[in-house]
């Protein structure tokens, strides 16, 4: 028997029952739709991530207060203060290029125009080249400021907005934070939102010493960025960093850390693990859809093989030998479950497409995903429709023939 | 020559005898009626001589070769080579138009589409069909259908025709013209024809007339020299 005779026949049967087949091909649709759009929503938030985590730098070394536990959350515990940047400093030499350290308050903002509350961020002149950040307008503080813990400052896009909304120039005008005036020395260029979205143009930024002095009243650093000075350099110094801070903290081997260094890198790393475990669990959920949509069409498969019992027997006196009823059958449970898994799949693109368009994600379509959809669902096909082919090729032809 | 040799033949279901020791000779050419009772083994007989199914016990030579102990998917090969089937109620496929019901043959034995499409036409064409090689067997009278069943037995051109009661889901009239049929396709084409039917009129049309009661051949004469006698 040739293919083409094949193809033909189990497509004029599922022409024959188009609504049946499509109804019973629908746990398969459900199933691929669900695996496609899932995985290309992991891909998309990864790829995104990745993005945003590479706009940081892949050098940069972020060291925290506390300890990471294992929600995730930092613990605050012992502070970090301008004693552990000086050690920084003298431990990872020349594997670093720059440190600076951070001391963030929230605070409200006045002109005569409006009030904002804003985040103030303390840091020192190397902050810039370490977050890599653009000036739009005016200047950056320089160590000059930073020596006299001069009164300036520069704001973010959000803050100028809200605190400006006339638009008129804003570098040379001042601004009241805590009673106390600021000179706007220049505006950050814009930066969107952070990798766990925060606005991070909704932020004013000034000398570390000026946070210190005039707004916390104490010297509490929140983080210490470090930049390294190539990637290869990056595990070293973070051992470096590491061992430098124990020492400081007088920790005992084998006691815990009271503070966190981690790398961008690693933050990247987590995240793929992250969309990993989602895309695993996403692939679960649609095995158990395909599962439940296979032996649907197992069922369908039998009771066709039931309603056409005639036919198979009839079939089989004009020479059809058992190979070729049981091909013949096999071939239509693999369509039902193929046409199943091409719809879902035009479904799981839309959606895909759909998630992308409204999170803002790039939509990322991997070929071979596409083709294990359809082969997963021909697979099923396969494996669901063998019992019901099987035993149509196993009737006996007499009593098909006579079969009512 | 001999088409058909049967020596013996028995078959038991779950044992109980349905047909017991049937020796049998059919020479190539021959135009047979098979006739008895309900139960009287003629059905069995002709489900052994259509290789549909394999005897307790005996043997079967088709034009001198042994079929009694093929495996099934061999029985199928010579069913689809040797043998046409027509059977009662005609049996075509209702989804199927004229055309494809010819050409079911013509698939398991592994012909092309071009030529399959091409020979279910010549054989239409043969039966006065042409004009009706579209249609689906609703849309074909009785007598339509059953030349339909009668151009796909003939698909691969077997020398053994095996009729189950050809006649029986149709009126007298058309069952004389379908029977006619069957007798020039015997006188024509050297067909040996047999015929299982109960009708004792359509028996007469054939030249042999085998007689089976409680599984066993009860009478085995010719109609031409019964017809001659009367």
């Amino acid at each position: 028997m040739t293919l083409t005779a094949s193809l033909g026949m189990a497509l004029s049967a599922l022409k024959a029952h188009a609504g049946r087949s499509l109804l019973t091909s629908l746990g398969i649709v459900i199933g691929i739709a669900a695996v496609i759009a899932l995985v290309a929503a992991g891909d998309g938030a990864r790829e995104k991530l990745d993005e945003r985590l590479a706009s940081l730098g892949k050098t940069m070394i972020l060291v925290r207060a506390g300890v990471r536990t294992d929600q995730g959350a930092i613990a605050d515990f012992t502070p970090l203060n301008p004693g552990d940047v000086a050690a920084i400093r003298r431990a990872a030499g020349p594997l670093v290029t720059s440190v600076a350290e951070v001391q963030m308050t929230n605070k409200l903002a006045v002109t005569r125009h409006g009030t904002w509350p804003v985040m103030v961020v303390g840091s020192t002149p190397e902050v810039q080249t370490i977050r890599n950040w653009q000036v739009a307008r005016g200047r950056f503080y320089n160590a000059d400021d930073m020596r006299s813990g001069a009164a300036v400052c520069l704001l973010g896009q959000t803050v100028r907005d809200k605190l400006f909304p006339q638009g008129a120039e804003v570098v040379g005008q001042t601004i009241r934070i805590a009673g106390q005036q600021f000179r706007v020395i220049g505006v950050a260029a814009a930066k969107g939102r952070s990798a766990t979205g925060a606005d991070q143009d909704d932020q004013v930024f000034m000398p570390i010493t000026t946070v210190q002095k005039k707004l916390a009243g104490e010297e509490k650093v929140n983080l210490i960025l470090v930049s390294a000075r190539d990637e290869a350099a990056l595990k070293p110094a973070q051992e470096a960093i590491r061992n430098a801070m124990r020492v400081r903290h007088r920790l005992k081997p084998g006691d815990p850390a009271d503070f966190d260094v981690s790398s961008v890198q690693e933050l990247s790393e987590l995240a793929v693990v992250v969309t990993a475990t989602l895309q695993g669990l996403s692939a679960v959920i649609a095995s158990i859809s395909l599962l439940v949509g296979g032996v649907g069409v197992m069922n369908i498969m039998l009771v066709s093989v039931t309603e056409r019992t005639r036919e198979i027997g009839l079939r089989m006196a004009l020479g059809a030998p058992a190979s070729a009823v049981l091909a013949q059958f096999l071939l239509e449970a693999v369509f039902l479950t193929l046409v199943g898994g091409v719809i879902g799949l035009a479904l799981g693109l839309v959606f895909a497409g759909g998630m992308a368009n409204a999170l803002g994600w790039p939509l990322v379509i991997r070929p071979a995903g596409v083709v294990a959809a359809c082969a997963t669902a021909a697979s099923v096909g396969l494996f669901f429709g063998f019992y019901p082919a099987w035993r149509a090729s196993r009737l006996n032809p007499i009593a098909a023939l006579r079969h009512e | 020559m001999t088409l058909i040799a049967v020596d013996r033949l028995s078959k038991h279901y779950s044992g109980v005898a349905a047909l017991q020791g049937v020796s049998l000779q059919v020479a190539a050419g021959e135009f047979l009626a098979l006739v008895g009772p309900s139960g009287s083994g003629k059905s069995t007989l002709m489900n052994l001589l259509g290789l549909l199914d394999a005897p307790t016990s005996g043997t079967y030579l088709l034009a001198g070769e042994d079929v009694s102990r093929l495996s099934p998917a061999r029985r199928a090969a010579v069913r689809n080579r040797r043998i046409g089937f027509v059977f009662q109620g005609f049996h075509l496929l209702p989804r199927l138009t004229a055309r494809q019901n010819v050409e079911l043959p013509l698939i398991y034995a592994g012909i092309g589409f071009r030529a399959r499409s091409q020979r279910a036409d010549q054989l239409l064409e043969r039966f006065g069909l042409r004009d009706r090689a579209s249609h689906l067997p609703a849309e074909l009278s009785g007598g339509q259908q059953q030349r339909v069943a009668i151009a796909r037995a003939l698909a691969l051109e077997p020398p053994l025709i095996l009729a189950d009661e050809p006649t029986g889901n149709l009126d007298s009239a058309t069952g004389a013209g379908v029977l006619a049929e069957f007798r020039r396709l015997h006188r024509d084409h050297g067909l040996t024809v047999i015929l299982v039917t109960h009708d004792r009129d359509i028996a007469a049309g054939a030249d042999r007339r085998v007689t089976l009661s409680d599984g066993r051949i009860v009478a085995d004469e010719s109609t031409v020299e019964l017809r001659r006698a009367a």
